[in-house]
Formats: structure tokens, C-alpha cells, sequence
């Protein structure tokens, strides 16, 4: 079964061909990070303007490097949300586009839901199965009995973890997107500041990550304040010891409490070097996959796998599909 | 010769399937809260109606705004997808042409940009085609024709357009590369004028 799928959320532009719910044949992203990396973040007018005029070229090479024919195409997937609605309708309009000319099925799919079978490319999952989703947009734990069948135990009560890399990339004057910088500076830094594990106490599964952002904010203007040399490299890699280190409770008790045969972590931020070493550092006896890391960030390949199994449920949508800017699991 | 007409930049959507040079099927009508929902439902009627497919469609004419956002992008997403998997010719407008051929003799074609503006474009119509006298461009209406008070009831809004007007027009303009197609903004993004100090 062959699935083209679309994806364009927020800013990547991304059409990929996938095979039976397991094989990536081909999965071209066109990201704009580029060109946000001027504005310090997505503005969504922008992004919206740069899917369309890439969608034509993205849906071309995903069917080239795929070696595939437009009529060789089983079923259409795309990301109905969530997402920013300007942006996701260029995905669904392609997708309609495409599954009304070819008269193939046409299959709407949680972005949320891409992620977590991000894990399951070229991979059998085994459940229960725990997903943790860390990225720019979503801090979330999602427990699964089986396939699509999505139980929401935790989430992020303030910022996402790929959000609170950005913020206090931003305090240490670090570009945008702040993710890979934090990570490359934090590789020749130490962890020598306390820094708070915001909730790590509290016996729920949510996130808070609001508090460690103001804790480095104050800790840097502390310092230049009472003029104490410091390297941004130290407070980086404290700072991710302390967002590795609250993940990291969050998953091993929701391990023991489930009991739990799997551990998928995935999303922008599962390509962080820490936070991935700390957790195969320290969850054991279960089995603990990370998608590679060109499967980390927004893309199509992840929309098609996850499609695969909606359709196995026989859960199709039609040419009326909506853009959905909130959409839970 | 099978034309499919979209356009989706205004509070109206217009689809229309053309045969040589008659009108066999056309839909004007109010969107929901974005184009999308009802009028790809509608294609997939009218065509199951006239018992044509999509890939009948030579030549595919989409309307590029000015207006809506969100709106423009919807037809000219649609448009140049179905353009490149058959290899049929692509076509633009403007919106504003299409909403102008809907009257004979001048016209004022106008789409509302909020806060007292609107996109504006004069024609000068005959029976059979549409001539354009001024550019797309923004203008705010009250000082626009402030000093023009006669002109104000020559302003076509939303009336049914007359596509075979618009297809008879040097309005149509062949789009050699499909993927390459974009609405028509006219506007910059407001972050993007702070960013080159325009604002
Ligand atoms: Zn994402």
C-alpha cells in the first residue's frame, strides 16, 4: 500500500511517499528556517506564503526520489491539525487537490499522531507503549494500549520544551531556532548552576518549563550585574541537564505506573544529545527508540506511517476536510 | 476544450466549467469560514453532475486576488497542483477582473482590505470583454472617490460575474511554470515592512 502524504503545519513544506505503514520511500522537506531566523520565530502570514510557493515543487520531488507515479498512489494523507490554519491549508488544499484528480482516498491525520509513529519508521512498536512528544509546539505523554489509541497523561502546563530552548537561547544571545545552539554550546559546558526541575515533585504527570526559563534569565542578569564572568556554554548545558532531568522523572514513573513495554521519544526537541543520553542512561528493561534524527522535525513521512493506520480503522475524510488549529489526539 | 475556473479571494467563490465558449456548469456563492470546505465539495459535485473527471480539465484558470489571504491561496493551491499532475495549462486573473466582468460600460471592481480600504481596478467593459484602465492597487474608498461622488455607482462589488467575458479578455495570463504561481498580495507582510524599516 502505497500512501502520499503532506505536511505543512507550520514551516516546513514537506511531501513524502511511504510504504505499508513502515518504509519511507521518499520524504522532501522544504523548511523556512532560513528565513525566520530574521524575525527570531515563524510569523505565520510568512509561513503561509512560502508553503504555496514551494507545494508544487515538494509534491514533484517526493514522487522523483520515490521513483513513483502519481497512479501508482493507493491513499492521500495529510495533516489536519493542529497547526497554524494558514499554513495547514495549503497541505489540505494540495491533498484535496490530488485526491479528487486521482479518485483516491483522502485521509485526514493528527500532527500529534505523526509524531509518535515517527518511531514506528522501519520499526514495530510494542504496547503499552509510552510516547513522549517534545517540540517547539507540544510537551505531551501519551499512553498507548494499542495502535491509535491515544491516552493523554500529562502536558506541559506553560511553554514546550522546544519553546523554552528558544527563550533561553535568546537570553544567551544565541540564534534562532535556539534547539541545535543550546545543544552545540552545552557539548563544551559543565553543569555547575542549580537550576530548578519545576512540578519535578509533584506526583501528576504535567510539565512546567516556564519557571527554569525565568530561573536562567535571572541567574545571567545576576551575574553581569554583580560582574562575574560566566560562559554561556556552563549555563546552556545546566540548563539542559535541569529539561532532561524533569523528563526523565516524568517517563520512569509513568514506565513503572503503566508498566509499559516501550518508550518512544519524539518531536524537534528527541534530537536533543542530552536529554537523548540521559533517558538511555536510565530507562532500563524497556525497549526505548528515537526516531533518526531527520524524522526529529515536522515532516511528511511521519504523516503517511501514521495514515496507515487510520486507514486500517477505515477512518477517511472528504473533500469538506477542515483546517484545525486545535485538535487533541 | 474543457476550462475549469476557480477563484477564491473574495467573500464569494467563483467555479465554473466551460466548454469552447459555454458556460456548462457555475456556482457563485458565500463561502463558509474559508473557501475550502464548500467549494471542493461543490467541484466534486459538478463534475460528478456533468459526468466529467478533473483530468478532462485542458486548461485550468484560477483567479490570483488580490484580497483575502487565506482565501486567494485556496484556488491557486488547487489550480496549480492540478496543473502540474496533468500537465494541463494554467491560467491567472485577477480577482478583481472576474468580480469586473460582471457589468457592462466602467466599472469600479472593489474587494474590501478592511479598515476603510479596499482593492481597487477600473475597466471600461463591452458587451463581449472587459479593459482595464488602472492597475490593482489599495486604496481607502471615502478618499477615493471623495471627488468622484458620480463614479460611486459604477463600484461592483459582488455581482455574478460573467466568465466568458473575463476568458474573451487580455485579463487571462498564461503561467508557463505552474509551481512557481502566487497569489497577488500586493502587501508585504506587516513584519516583514518593520524588518526593512518600511514601517
Ligand atoms: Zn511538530
Amino acid at each position: 500500500m502505497l500512501i502520499l502524504s503532506f505536511e505543512s503545519s507550520c514551516d516546513e513544506t514537506s511531501v513524502s511517499v511511504t510504504k505499508d505503514g513502515k518504509e519511507v520511500l521518499s520524504n522532501s522537506v522544504l523548511s523556512q528556517i532560513n528565513i525566520f531566523k530574521d524575525y527570531g520565530g515563524v510569523v505565520p502570514e510568512i509561513a503561509s506564503r512560502e508553503h504555496v510557493k514551494g507545494i508544487g515543487y515538494v509534491f514533484e520531488k517526493a514522487l522523483k526520489d520515490a521513483d513513483t507515479k502519481i497512479e501508482d498512489i493507493d491513499y492521500i494523507a495529510v495533516t489536519e491539525g493542529p497547526g497554524l490554519i494558514g499554513s495547514l491549508l495549503t497541505g489540505i488544499n494540495a491533498a484535496k487537490a490530488v485526491s479528487l484528480n486521482e479518485e483516491k482516498p483522502l485521509v485526514g491525520v493528527n500532527h500529534l499522531s505523526g509524531h509518535i509513529y515517527s518511531s514506528a519508521i522501519d520499526h514495530t512498536l510494542t504496547f503499552p507503549l509510552l510516547a513522549l512528544i517534545i517540540s517547539g509546539g507540544h510537551t505531551e505523554l501519551v499512553l498507548m494500549e494499542d495502535h491509535y489509541n491515544f491516552h493523554k497523561i500529562g502536558m506541559t502546563v506553560d511553554d514546550a520544551v522546544g519553546e523554552v530552548f528558544d527563550k533561553v537561547a535568546r537570553i544567551l544571545n544565541l540564534e534562532y531556532p535556539g534547539g541545535p545552539l543550546v545543544d552545540k554550546v552545552g557539548k563544551e559546558g559543565e553543569i555547575i548552576y542549580e537550576l530548578p526541575r519545576p512540578l519535578i515533585h509533584l506526583a501528576n504527570y504535567n510539565f512546567s518549563f516556564s519557571g527554569l526559563k525565568s530561573a536562567v534569565l535571572k541567574l545571567t542578569q545576576d551575574m553581569e550585574k554583580d560582574h562575574i564572568a560566566y560562559k554561556i556554554e556552563d549555563v546552556a548545558r545546566s540548563f539542559e541537564e535541569a529539561v532532561a532531568d524533569v523528563l526523565l522523572e516524568r517517563t520512569l514513573r509513568a514506565v513503572k505506573e503503566f508498566s509499559v513495554k516501550e518508550v518512544v521519544v519524539v518531536g524537534g526537541s528527541a534530537a536533543n544529545s542530552v536529554i537523548r543520553e540521559k533517558l538511555k542512561d536510565n530507562i532500563k528493561n524497556v525497549i526505548l527508540t528515537f526516531p533518526s534524527l531527520k524524522y526529529c522535525g515536522d515532516n511528511a513521512a511521519m504523516i503517511g506511517i501514521s495514515a496507515y493506520y487510520k486507514i486500517k480503522r477505515g477512518e477517511f475524510a472528504d473533500m469538506s476536510l477542515s483546517a484545525k488549529s486545535r485538535l487533541d489526539l | 476544450m474543457y476550462k475549469l475556473i476557480m477563484d477564491t479571494a473574495s467573500d464569494f467563490y467563483y467555479l465554473g466549467i466551460v466548454k469552447d465558449s459555454e458556460v456548462l456548469k457555475e456556482e457563485y456563492a458565500l463561502g463558509a469560514s474559508n473557501h475550502s470546505e464548500t467549494m471542493m465539495p461543490s467541484l466534486s459535485k459538478m463534475l460528478d453532475s456533468l459526468n466529467l473527471k478533473l483530468k478532462d480539465m485542458e486548461e485550468i484558470y484560477t483567479g490570483i486576488g488580490p484580497g483575502s489571504y487565506t482565501g486567494e491561496r485556496i484556488a491557486v493551491v488547487i489550480a496549480k497542483m492540478i496543473a502540474i499532475m496533468n500537465k494541463a495549462k494554467l491560467y491567472s486573473f485577477s480577482t478583481l477582473s472576474l468580480i469586473a466582468s460582471a457589468k457592462d460600460g466602467e466599472v469600479y471592481s472593489l474587494i474590501d482590505a478592511r479598515r476603510g480600504n479596499a482593492y481597487m481596478a477600473h475597466f471600461i467593459n463591452t458587451k463581449d470583454s472587459i479593459k482595464r484602465l488602472s492597475e490593482d492597487e489599495v486604496i481607502n474608498t471615502e478618499e477615493y472617490f471623495i471627488s468622484k461622488e458620480d463614479k460611486k455607482s459604477l463600484i461592483v462589488t459582488s455581482t455574478k460575474p460573467d466568465v466568458i467575458k473575463l476568458l474573451n479578455s487580455d485579463e487571462v495570463k498564461i503561467v508557463s511554470d505552474p509551481s512557481s504561481l502566487s497569489p497577488n498580495y500586493i502587501q508585504l507582510v506587516e513584519a516583514e515592512r518593520k524588518r526593512r524599516g518600511l514601517l
